[in-house]
């Protein structure tokens, strides 16, 4: 392989040069000139017959060329850190330095990270693979099966995910408890179903509170043939009167189309950023821009608000109401149970204040359990 | 390399060839350079000379057989 080398000379001709080199028989494989100065590509072989021949003007090496230069750059120290590089980022990017069990009950958090610890996955731990994963699932699993239902460990990044599922194991009704469903609340029965006991009202009746609606007692001839502890959901038409007092002047947020680019860092200590806002008021949307060890990037886009005052009418100001309070019964509300109709009783505007009175009715679940005591009849009568 | 340069001589049996770009000129075989200077260029071939009038001729590559220049021709001729 030939070795080329770039040697440099100051000249005012570049051709008179060239031809002195010609006429040395040395071959000039490319030539750039750059101000006062001319690079010349020649044979390595060359460079010293160059100085030696042509003595009129002084040439200095500048660098070798193609694989030359290669060889030279790529020295063994600058091998052994990029070996070291590589080594650390994969061992690096191997370790766990965040083992995050997602559950709300302290108790069940505590036992699985317990039990991960004793299985080797805590903080700084090496990362296990996919068949090591499984392995400790189904061994903490049998551990704990009284307790845990289902878990899973996800590898995200740097840290592990562990969702639990906790098991939950029914108290099942006792069979020597006797019980009836009770109206909770007087109304129209508007539904009714029974998976145990006997059903004493129809739909459309009126009932009281405290009335039996599914009797424990199994009946035949008015006559007490068993008891049981009775199941089953009643739904009525129950009223509400609400009353609902909003303040007349109310705020609204819109943007201005003007906006600023910020960066913040989450830490588990919260969300920090780095640049000082430079807008007074301002909605902020985040996206992700990359994750290091236990920190987030976020790219920050500031929209600039502005806050406008403004008074509610009375027609805008019972409709306000009638959904605050429609918000405020619906929270309430379990599965099956609506609004069945609404009525704006009164409404009066004061000077600070819109005050609404609410007709509500509703159909909800008025079933409510209650034991007694199964009579025992005397022998003797 | 070596192959493609015995390829090339099989196919293309030419004594010299002069390929002319748009601000770049390559002579292929030429015997001597007669005269160089920034206005003219003068080559031995092999049975005739070979002049180039431009300016702002510099030489870009020089080897024993071949000559790339570059500048601005205006005029090349065939002296016999």
């Amino acid at each position: 392989m030939k070795h080329y080398i770039y040697i440099k000379t100051k000249v005012r001709n570049q051709n008179k040069i060239l031809v002195k080199l010609y006429k040395n028989k040395i071959n000039v494989y490319d030539c750039i000139k750059k101000g006062n100065e001319i690079y010349l590509k020649v044979l390595n072989d060359d460079y010293e017959k160059i100085k030696k021949e042509i003595v009129t003007a002084k040439f200095y090496y500048v660098t070798d060329s193609g694989i030359f230069k290669l060889k030279k750059m790529i020295t063994p120290l600058k091998i052994f850190a990029v070996i070291l590089f590589l080594f650390l980022t994969n061992f690096f990017s191997n370790i766990i330095i965040k083992v995050n069990v997602v559950h709300s009950n302290k108790e069940i958090r505590d036992l699985v990270t317990k039990a991960l610890d004793l299985e080797g996955i805590h903080i700084w731990s090496i990362k296990k693979d996919y068949n090591t994963l499984q392995n400790i699932k189904n061994k903490i699993l049998n551990e704990y099966k009284d307790r845990l239902e289902w878990l899973e460990i996800e590898n995200i990044g740097m840290s592990y995910v562990i969702r639990i599922e906790e098991r939950i194991i029914n108290n099942y009704e006792e069979e020597n408890k006797y019980c009836h469903i009770i109206a909770s609340k007087s109304g129209i029965i508007d539904s009714i179903t029974s998976t145990k006991g006997e059903i004493l009202v129809h739909e459309g009746q009126y009932v009281n509170e405290g009335d039996i609606l599914i009797s424990g007692e199994i009946k035949y001839n008015d006559e007490v043939k068993n008891d049981v502890c009775a199941n089953g959901n009643a739904y009525a038409e129950v009223w509400y009167k609400t009353k609902v007092s909003l303040p007349i002047e109310y705020k609204t947020i819109t943007r201005t189309g003007k906006k600023r680019f910020n960066i913040s860092i989450e830490t588990d200590s919260g969300i920090y950023k780095i640049l000082r806002s430079r807008l007074l008021t301002y909605e902020t949307e985040r996206k992700v821009l990359f994750r290091f060890f236990n920190f987030t990037f976020y790219k920050e886009i500031e929209y600039e608000t502005i806050e406008t005052k403004e008074n509610y009418d009375l027609e805008n100001g019972t409709k306000k109401a009638m959904e605050l309070a429609d918000e405020k019964i619906k929270m309430k509300f379990s599965e099956f149970e609506k609004i069945n109709t609404r009525k704006v009783l009164k409404n009066i505007v004061n000077d600070s204040t819109i005050d609404v009175e609410i007709f509500y009715s509703i159909i909800e679940n008025i079933s409510k359990r209650e034991e007694y005591e199964k009579l025992v009849e005397d022998e003797g009568s | 390399m070596h192959l493609y340069k015995t390829m090339k001589n099989f196919l293309m049996d030419f004594d010299y060839y002069i390929d002319i770009y748009e601000n770049k000129i390559h002579v292929f075989n030429y015997v001597d350079i007669l005269k160089l200077t920034e206005d003219e260029i003068l080559l031995a071939m092999t049975g005739f000379n070979l002049s180039f009038n431009g300016n702002s001729f510099v030489v870009k590559k020089l080897e024993k057989r071949e000559i790339l220049i570059e500048g601005v021709l205006n005029d090349v001729r065939f002296i016999r």
